[in-house]
Parts: C-alpha cells; sequence; structure tokens
C-alpha cells in the first residue's frame, strides 16, 4: 500500500434511513486517515416528494407489508427522522475518529446533488440506494475494485486494499485487458504487510451492466474513480440506483 | 440400744467390696479393649433382628435412659453390620431436557458419580471448543452464504424485476423512508408533479392510476412472500446446523456411550443429551452473529446452555467398601430431605438442577441413619418428612415452604429417589411410649425396640468386662489406663450408682464423666496412671462441688434451726429419712416428722397435703398406714380419733411414700403415748398389712442421718432403720462403715412394722393372744387401750342425757 495521501474532505452521500453504521464507521476512518473533514449530504428524495402529493399514491411498509396513503407531511417528518438518526450517527462514529463532520440536508435527485456538491472531495461514498433490505451482517463478500491505470486508479486501489484489510475480506479486481494484471499485481504484491487474497475479473463485455452483474453477485462494497468510464457520468446514477452495496468513488 | 431380737447389720453386709484379686491386670492397657460393649444383650439381639430382617417398616427405636451409651453402642454394631454389606450406589440429579422443572434421577454403582461428572464436565468442555468450530469452519459459513445469497437473490430479484416492469411503464420504484411505493414518470423520465398530473386528460389519469395499481398489488404479493422466504432459509439454516451438530455431538458422545455401556441409565441420558445438543445447536455457534434472513441473533454460548448438560452428583461413595452409617446430629426438615438452593441474579432467586443438595436421606440411602429421637422430634416437621420417607420408601425434595403450601411460585421438582434404608432412632423410654401411644405411625414404621437397660448383673465375669469397657473408654478419650485397683473403685461406685451392690449402672456418659476427673488428678500429680485414690478424689470432689446446700443444712441442724434429735426419747415424734436431689448429686437429709391424736372421727390430717406440700405418692402412704390402724385396733369399737401427721420443718414438696412407716410409727408412739428413742431415724414404706416394702436412696438416707449424728457425736447408740429388703443396695461410705465396725453406729434392717416399733420403743410391740386382746403392757394394747377409750369417749359425748341426769340438773 502506498502513503496515504492527504486529502481535503470526503463525502458521504445518505439516502434514507441509516441502513449501514459499518459505513459511517469506513468513512470516518477513511478520512481520518487522511487527516480530511467528513462532510455527509443527506438527499431528500424530490420525486417522492413529488408523488407523495399525487391521490393515488400509496407505500407499502417494509416490514409488514401493509399499504398506506403516501402523504407528503407524513413523509416529510419520517425524512428529518431519518437525517437526525444518520446525523447522531456519524457524530458517533467521528467522535471516534476524533474528527470533524458536518451534514448538509439537500433535496432533489441523489446523483447530480452529489455531483455538483462533491467538486473538491477526495472521496466520495454512496450509501446504497437500493430499495431491497439492506445487509446488517458484516459482509464476507469481497471488496471490487474498477480499476483504471492512473494515478487515481492507484489510489482507488490503495483504498480497496485498505477497505478488505478492515472488512477482513478478498479483493475482487475487474480490468479491461490482460495486460494490466501482472503489473497490479506486482503493486499490491510489493505493498508491505500485504496478504489479501487477489482475483481478477476479466469480462468479455466491459460495461456498467456487466460491472453490476458481476458486483451483485456479492460485494461488500464497489471502489472506482471518477475517470473510469464504466462508472463516472450517467453510470454513476444507474450504478448508485442498482448496486446492493455502497459505492466509493475516488478522485 | 440392741436386743437380740434385732441385730445390727455386720458391717459385711454394708458393702459389696471388688475382689481385687480378680482383677488379674496391672492396668487396662495389658486388656484386650476390641469390645466395648457391656451388656446390653436383649438391645444387641434387637440391633441384629431389627438389621438383618428385609421387611417394610421394621426401623429401630433404641431406647434407655440417657447416658446408658445407646449412641456408642448403636455406632458400633451399625459399622459392623455396614461392613458385611456391599456399597450403597450414587445418585446423580441430571437435567430433564423434557421439562426442566423436573430433574431427572440416575441411580449407578458406586464410584461411577464422580467419574461421570468429570467425564460430562469435559463433554461440555469439548463442545465449547468444537462446536464453535465447526460453526467458523469455512465449510459451514459457505453453506449458510450460499442459502441466504439465495434468498437475498431470490428477494432482489422480485424487487429488481419489479421495478424494471415499472420502469418499462413509466413508473419508478422509489424507496420510501419506512417502505416502498411507485411514481408516474413524464415522457421525460421525471417523476410527474401534481399540477402536471392534473392536466393530464380523465382517461390518462385513469391509465396511471391503474398502471401503479396493478404495480403495487405486484409489490404487495413479493412483500407477503418474503416472511415465507425468510422461513425456507431458517429451515435451510437449522438443517444444516444440525448436520453440523449430529456429526460433531454424535463422534463426542459415542465414545461415553462406550465408557458406560454397563450403565444404562448413563447411556439413556447421553442418547438425551445428544438430542438436546442437537436441537439447540445454535447455541453453540459461539459468535455474534446476525443474520437479516433470519432475524435471530446469538450471543456466543451462554454458560447456562454448557451447564445444562452437567451433573449433580448428590451422593457418591466414591472408594467406600461398605454400606453408609450416617449419623445427623441437626436432623433438620433441610438437613434430611436435601433442599434446593437458589442464587440471586440480577435481584432475581434463580436455581436450577445443579443447585439441588442432598440430604441425610440420600446419604444414608441403602445403609443406616441414626438420629437422636428427641432432636428430630424438636425439628419443625422433620419427623413428618421421615415419616413420610420411610412410609412411601422415597425420598423428595421440596421446600418446607412449598410442602406447608406457602409458596407457589414455580420451582424444581426433583424426581424422587427410592428409598432403601434402616432408620435407628435414639431416645428415652418414655418419648418411645409416647410415640407409641400418640403416633398411630409409629408402631408400623419402628417396629423393633432395642431396649438399653441401665445396669447389669454384678458378677466377676461382668466386673472384668468393665474393665475391658473402661480401659476402652479411656483409650478412646486419651486417659491414662486405670490400674486394677482404679477399676475396683469405679466398679463398686458403679453399683452404687445403681443403688444396688448386685448390679453395675451402664451409664456411660457418668463414667466417663469420673473417668475423665480421675484422670485429671492423676495427670496434676504427675502419674501415667489412674488409681484408686484418684478415682475417690474425683468421687469427693464431685461431691464437694455440689454440696453447698448439704453443708448449709446439716450446719442448720447442729445449731438447732432445724431441729433433730440424735438422743432421749419423745412420744409422737421420729426421725425420717428423706432424699434432696439437686441435680447430679444426692444426698440423705433426716426430717422430724410428729403425730398427735385426740377424740374424733377417725379422720387422719395428713399436713403436707392439706397444705398441698405433699405428693399424691406421699398421701397413698398416709391413708394405706391409716387403712393398717383401722384394721388391726379397736376392732369393735368405732374408730375415734382425729390424729394429724406432719413433717416439721419442711417447706418444700414431699412426695414418696418412704416415710411412711416413719408415720406409723410416730402414730403408734402417740396413740400408745410410748415414747420413741430419738437415736434412731427409719425409713421405709409399709403396705396396710404392716409389712415394710423397700425404698429408693437408702445409701444416701443412712449417710444422711450419720453425718448428723456425727456432727453431734457418735454415741454408739445411734443407728438406721431400714427395710430388709434394701440391705442387698447397700453400698455405703468407707466412713459410714468404720463406725458401724467401731460400734458407734448401727443399721437394722426391719421386716415389718412391729419390728420398727420394738426397736424404736424398746417395748414388745404385741400379738393378740388367744382372748383376742394384745398382751398387757405391749405397745399395741396401749394403741387399743387408746383408742377403745377414744370411742367410749366419743360415745357418752354424743349420747342424749339421760332423764335422771336431767333431774339432777
Amino acid at each position: 500500500m502506498n502513503q496515504i495521501r492527504t486529502i481535503a474532505r470526503v463525502v458521504i452521500a445518505v439516502y434514507g434511513p441509516p441502513r449501514n453504521s459499518n459505513l459511517f464507521e469506513t468513512a470516518a476512518r477513511l478520512a481520518a486517515r487522511r487527516r480530511a473533514c467528513l462532510d455527509a449530504i443527506f438527499i431528500e428524495d424530490s420525486d417522492l416528494l413529488d408523488v407523495a402529493l399525487l391521490p393515488f399514491s400509496h407505500e407499502f411498509d417494509r416490514s409488514s407489508g401493509v399499504m398506506r396513503k403516501l402523504e407528503r407531511p407524513r413523509v416529510e417528518r419520517e425524512l428529518r427522522s431519518d437525517a437526525d438518526q444518520v446525523r447522531r450517527q456519524l457524530e458517533s462514529s467521528c467522535h471516534r475518529e476524533n474528527i470533524t463532520v458536518s451534514m448538509e440536508v439537500v433535496r432533489g435527485r441523489l446523483v447530480s446533488v452529489v455531483q455538483e456538491t462533491s467538486t473538491t472531495a477526495g472521496i466520495v461514498i454512496f450509501d446504497q440506494t437500493n430499495p431491497g433490505w439492506a445487509s446488517l451482517r458484516r459482509s464476507t463478500a469481497p471488496i471490487w475494485l474498477v480499476y483504471s491505470a492512473g494515478e487515481t486508479g492507484n489510489r482507488a486501489m490503495d483504498i480497496a486494499l485498505e477497505l478488505c484489510a478492515e472488512y477482513q475480506t478478498g479483493l475482487n479486481i475487474i480490468l479491461p485487458t490482460d495486460s494490466d494484471k501482472v503489473r497490479v499485481l506486482q503493486d499490491i504484491e510489493d505493498t508491505p504487510g500485504n496478504n489479501i487474497p487477489v482475483r481478477f475479473q476479466i469480462p468479455g463485455n466491459y460495461d456498467t451492466d456487466t460491472l453490476l452483474h458481476l458486483a451483485n453477485t456479492g460485494c461488500t462494497a464497489l471502489v472506482t474513480d471518477q475517470g473510469n468510464p464504466i462508472t463516472c457520468g450517467k453510470s454513476t446514477h444507474r450504478l448508485v440506483n442498482s448496486l446492493r452495496c455502497p459505492l466509493i468513488v475516488v478522485a | 440400744m440392741t436386743d437380740k431380737k434385732h441385730e445390727p447389720l455386720p458391717p459385711s453386709a454394708l458393702y459389696a467390696a471388688c475382689d481385687r484379686t480378680k482383677l488379674s491386670f496391672a492396668d487396662t492397657s495389658e486388656l484386650d479393649l476390641s469390645d466395648g460393649i457391656l451388656g446390653q444383650q436383649r438391645a444387641l439381639d434387637a440391633l441384629g433382628f431389627g438389621t438383618g430382617i428385609d421387611s417394610h417398616g421394621y426401623n429401630i427405636f433404641a431406647m434407655g435412659a440417657p447416658g446408658t451409651g445407646k449412641f456408642a453402642t448403636v455406632k458400633e454394631v451399625l459399622d459392623q453390620i455396614a461392613a458385611t454389606r456391599p456399597p450403597a450406589p450414587d445418585w446423580v440429579y441430571v437435567n430433564n431436557f423434557e421439562d426442566p422443572h423436573k430433574p431427572g434421577i440416575l441411580k449407578l454403582s458406586p464410584g461411577y458419580g464422580a467419574r461421570l461428572r468429570k467425564d460430562l464436565e469435559q463433554l461440555v468442555e469439548d463442545l465449547g471448543t468444537v462446536l464453535p468450530a465447526a460453526f467458523q469452519s469455512e465449510d459451514y459459513q459457505s453453506r449458510i452464504e450460499k442459502i441466504e445469497q439465495e434468498f437475498t437473490h431470490r428477494r432482489d430479484q422480485a424487487f429488481e424485476s419489479l421495478a424494471a416492469e415499472a420502469s418499462q411503464q413509466r413508473v419508478r420504484f422509489l424507496s420510501t423512508p419506512t417502505g416502498f411505493a411507485f411514481a408516474p414518470l413524464n415522457t421525460e423520465g421525471k417523476v410527474i408533479d401534481p399540477e402536471s398530473f392534473e392536466k393530464l386528460t380523465e382517461s390518462e389519469q385513469q391509465h396511471i392510476e391503474e398502471t401503479v395499481g396493478a404495480l403495487q398489488k405486484k409489490l404487495q404479493r413479493i412483500i407477503r412472500e418474503i416472511p415465507k422466504w425468510q422461513k425456507e432459509v431458517r429451515d435451510g439454516v437449522r438443517l444444516l446446523e444440525r448436520e453440523i451438530g449430529s456429526l460433531e455431538v454424535g463422534h463426542l458422545v459415542s465414545a461415553y456411550k462406550k465408557k458406560y455401556q454397563d450403565q444404562p441409565a448413563v447411556v439413556e441420558h447421553l442418547i438425551a443429551v445428544e438430542n438436546d445438543i442437537v436441537d439447540h445447536v445454535r447455541e453453540f455457534r459461539g459468535e455474534q452473529t446476525q443474520t437479516a434472513a433470519i432475524g435471530a441473533e446469538s450471543a456466543g454460548i451462554q454458560k447456562e446452555t454448557l451447564s445444562r448438560y452437567r451433573i449433580n452428583v448428590i451422593v457418591e461413595h466414591g472408594s467406600d467398601s461398605a454400606a453408609p452409617v450416617i449419623y445427623q446430629d441437626l436432623p433438620s426438615f433441610g438437613n434430611l430431605t436435601g433442599r434446593v438452593e437458589h442464587r440471586a441474579q440480577m435481584g432475581m432467586l434463580l436455581t436450577d438442577f445443579t443447585l439441588i443438595k442432598g440430604g441425610d436421606l440420600h446419604r444414608a440411602n441403602g445403609g443406616y441413619l441414626v438420629l437422636d429421637a428427641h432432636r428430630l422430634l424438636f425439628q419443625p416437621f422433620a419427623w413428618d418428612c421421615l415419616k413420610r420417607a420411610l412410609r412411601s420408601r422415597l425420598v423428595h425434595i421440596e421446600s418446607m415452604e412449598k410442602s406447608l403450601g406457602l409458596m407457589s411460585t414455580i420451582s424444581l421438582e426433583p424426581e424422587p429417589i427410592p428409598l432403601d434404608i434402616k432408620v435407628v432412632l435414639t431416645g428415652e423410654r418414655m418419648l418411645y411410649y409416647l410415640l407409641k401411644a400418640y403416633d398411630p405411625e409409629f408402631s408400623d414404621l419402628f417396629k423393633v425396640v432395642a431396649d438399653f437397660d441401665e445396669r447389669v448383673n454384678r458378677d466377676e465375669d461382668t466386673e472384668f468386662a468393665f474393665a475391658r469397657l473402661l480401659g476402652r473408654m479411656s483409650n478412646n478419650d486419651d486417659l491414662p489406663p486405670l490400674t486394677s485397683d482404679a477399676v475396683a473403685r469405679v466398679v463398686e461406685q458403679a453399683s452404687r450408682m445403681t443403688e444396688d451392690s448386685s448390679k453395675l449402672s451402664t451409664r456411660l456418659r457418668d463414667l466417663s464423666e469420673l473417668l475423665h476427673e480421675a484422670a485429671h488428678y492423676a495427670r496434676m500429680d504427675g502419674r501415667e496412671r489412674v488409681d484408686a485414690t484418684d478415682v475417690q478424689r474425683a468421687i469427693d470432689e464431685k461431691i464437694h462441688r455440689h454440696d453447698r446446700v448439704r453443708d448449709y443444712l446439716f450446719d442448720a441442724i447442729k445449731r438447732g434451726a432445724i431441729k433433730i434429735a440424735t438422743e432421749g426419747e419423745r412420744v409422737g415424734q421420729i426421725n425420717a429419712l428423706s432424699v434432696l436431689d439437686l441435680g447430679g448429686f444426692s444426698f440423705g437429709q433426716p426430717s422430724r416428722i410428729t403425730a398427735t391424736h385426740r377424740m374424733g372421727d377417725g379422720t387422719l390430717v395428713d399436713i403436707q397435703r392439706e397444705t398441698e406440700l405433699g405428693g399424691s405418692i406421699h398421701t397413698r402412704g398416709v391413708l394405706i398406714l391409716a387403712g393398717y390402724l383401722r384394721s388391726n385396733f379397736a376392732l369393735s369399737c368405732p374408730f375415734s380419733v382425729s390424729a394429724s401427721l406432719v413433717f416439721e420443718q419442711s417447706y418444700g414438696m414431699v412426695d414418696g411414700d418412704s416415710a411412711s412407716l416413719a408415720e406409723l410409727c410416730a402414730l403408734l408412739s402417740s396413740l400408745g403415748g410410748v415414747p420413741i428413742h430419738q437415736q434412731f431415724a427409719i425409713t421405709g414404706s409399709i403396705n396396710q398389712l404392716g409389712e415394710v416394702q423397700a425404698i429408693g436412696g437408702v445409701n444416701q438416707k443412712i449417710e444422711g442421718f450419720f453425718d448428723v449424728c456425727n456432727n453431734f457425736g457418735l454415741t454408739g447408740e445411734q443407728a438406721v432403720i431400714i427395710p430388709s429388703s434394701n440391705v442387698g443396695h447397700l453400698m455405703l461410705r468407707e466412713d459410714v462403715r468404720n463406725a458401724v465396725s467401731n460400734n458407734t453406729f448401727s443399721i437394722y434392717p426391719v421386716q415389718h412394722v412391729n419390728d420398727a416399733i420394738e426397736l424404736l420403743t424398746g417395748i414388745t410391740a404385741g400379738v393378740r393372744i388367744d382372748n383376742g386382746d394384745y398382751p398387757a403392757g405391749s405397745v399395741y394394747a396401749r394403741v387399743e387401750q387408746m383408742l377403745i377409750e377414744l370411742a367410749l369417749a366419743r360415745r357418752d359425748f354424743t349420747s342424749p342425757p339421760s332423764p335422771n341426769e336431767d333431774e339432777q340438773t
């Protein structure tokens, strides 16, 4: 692992109620190690607020499956409550790591809001937004890295290795071609104290759909850099909405 | 004051000395001390019978006076018998996995309890490592993950399909703070806001609503399916856990099953343990796990989880080679039946089968239990619980509160243990007779009585056996051995304790005290053997420690405060003898009895009785003497005398009839006007025929009068009159014997009141001659004359006056 670079900000984007306190702790730890401050953005989905005004809108309770009228005042109340919970958990995590945290509640659509507000962030962490049940267990599934050659790609790999060590799991690396495999492997082996099992995936179709398919077979977190063609731009939006794990984008 | 007719006893009749020459040993250390039981053949036979008979209810009550060595004898006999019987089984309480409130019991061969406990502790320890390891294995983890992934995939697939279907219909599947919702999209892929929706045509609005409605129904179906999928996952996980558990546990338990194949109960329990572990295998995972799909949580292996596979050995006989003999000094309810203890935890009292404590009935099961009846009866509910156990032949462990219905909280109900026991109660005779009379169950449960005698016949053999007993007692208590002289002195003292020169006391407690005290003086003098002087000193010192009251009384007599005459003569006054028992020390004391009379209606006033200072037996004696008078004097006249009798200067309760002879003599003296020689003291009871009967405390009574006379100065005339039937009881003090030898004191035995009155008055008592009268001048002639005179006087006094007398008047 290369020496950790100091960055100014780590941004974590949270959507909805806190699902995974491990993620908050990981975010705080990443920020602390890089002497960065942690900025949280709690997104109130504007689509949800709009739909709550439609006369026929209903929601189904996640636990009981009971159907009830979707009412905007109640949704707003619940979102505020979720934001408070997120704030408390984040503060608790950051207190342990002795760093500061700020949280902003923003109404809008997740990715666009984050992209607008995190231009100076060294790392952006998207909590999973998949409407299924978040895994509450500390997963044994591997960390996935969508590797790109270059400085940001290397930084993404450092973070991926850091997460593997923290979660005591393996690393799956997605490469577009075989060509970088030997060099990447050499870099990983050169990392002092590293004994993380590494597997390479070189898909026939190197695209977002294939990435989603692979990652959703079992993934603790997906790490990528902001220049990667299959994870940046609109792909980010797609990944955030469809991944069953958090997405970590390294600048 | 003797005549040929009434001879005093010779010195040889006053004391049955132990023949030192027959004790052919220097000291008791030379004796064979293996047999420490003296006499008691009747009791020994009963114990042999009671322990030998193998029928229900043949428990034993060993009865006898306190200190007769009942307990020691029972212990010795039972120890001997127990050594010939096989050791009792071990008893073990185990968890009842079907119903933990009712722990089960295992009966094991002796020594197996401890072995099984160790093995099961090892098993528990092994389980604590093997099972968590199995559940942390990669194989298990990957199989669990596979099951869970299958669920997750199924669920996510369902949602993703629904989201895709919604997307195709231009509807977005949204996550709300608490659930899910659908949002219709416009052509640009943005959620339709309310204003835009209002602008749509009615048919468009209806189409959107129908589309969303259809999607909602599908979502509802998926959500309703999820619990079923979760259950399938749970079942799958459980099945996998049982599979892993069965494999690991079966391997561990099978070794123990083989080891205990000769103990079917253990094998059965091991099977139950195996099944329970498999049923609860999840509790052995030993890690903090959280599974969303399962919704279950395990916080490591709890102590309680493991402890339920342990066992509680409540009775273990380890290396015992004989049947148990248990002695309980405190036979309380809990000590007999055992108890269920509790531990305080988080403000609550909790219990389980490991907190069951066995009682004496458990420990003695298969052997013998010896209890003191008096102590048993004093312990609340202990007697009832013992009877219940003996009656049902089962030992139930339950709290007293529960058995009384005072507590209704859920507690343990341990399986009762079959009881095979002989209980030996030791106690006084009175206790036995009271139980026999008032407890109907007692006769059914204690059918054997072992009656311990407090005396044995005294002869050469028993004297020698007595020597061995003394030697054994000294040996057991680490006392120095006794010389043959010391033994002889103890033998003599043991005879005196029985108040019979032909008996020996078996009151081991008193003998033990004497031995300890004699040994103390021997040690003080630096001797390694106890000699006769030590024994005598122990006797004398003990008396000295207790005789303050005697000294006070005798001093009062000497100073005349208590009037006792030991010389001269007096009509209607006599020296009687009584015994004062001060608890551990008794002594004789002379008491003056006086009798007076006058004309009356035949009433004999017993002043002791009138003042409620006379007991019923004393009153009985007075009534008997009245009967004697009525049937022997002035038979043709009404009994026209009113007499009274009193113990002078007696302010305490008087009981017993040993003064009835003295009272009769005093009354005869009064009626006949015949003076009584005051140098005599007399004791004895009489019957209506005037025969003199034996009394108790004869030695103390004689010694008491001797001491008083000695204080005043022995004249050679002073004597004590005793019943002839008491001569065999004499074991008098040495100074008394010496006085008799020196003719300064005498003891006269009498068989009839005639003998006594002649000795006391020096006048012939009188026997009716041919004309039916007593010989003139005899005591009885004077008595009869007085009674006739009183009768005539009474007749004259009560007859109406004659006419001539009236005229004269």
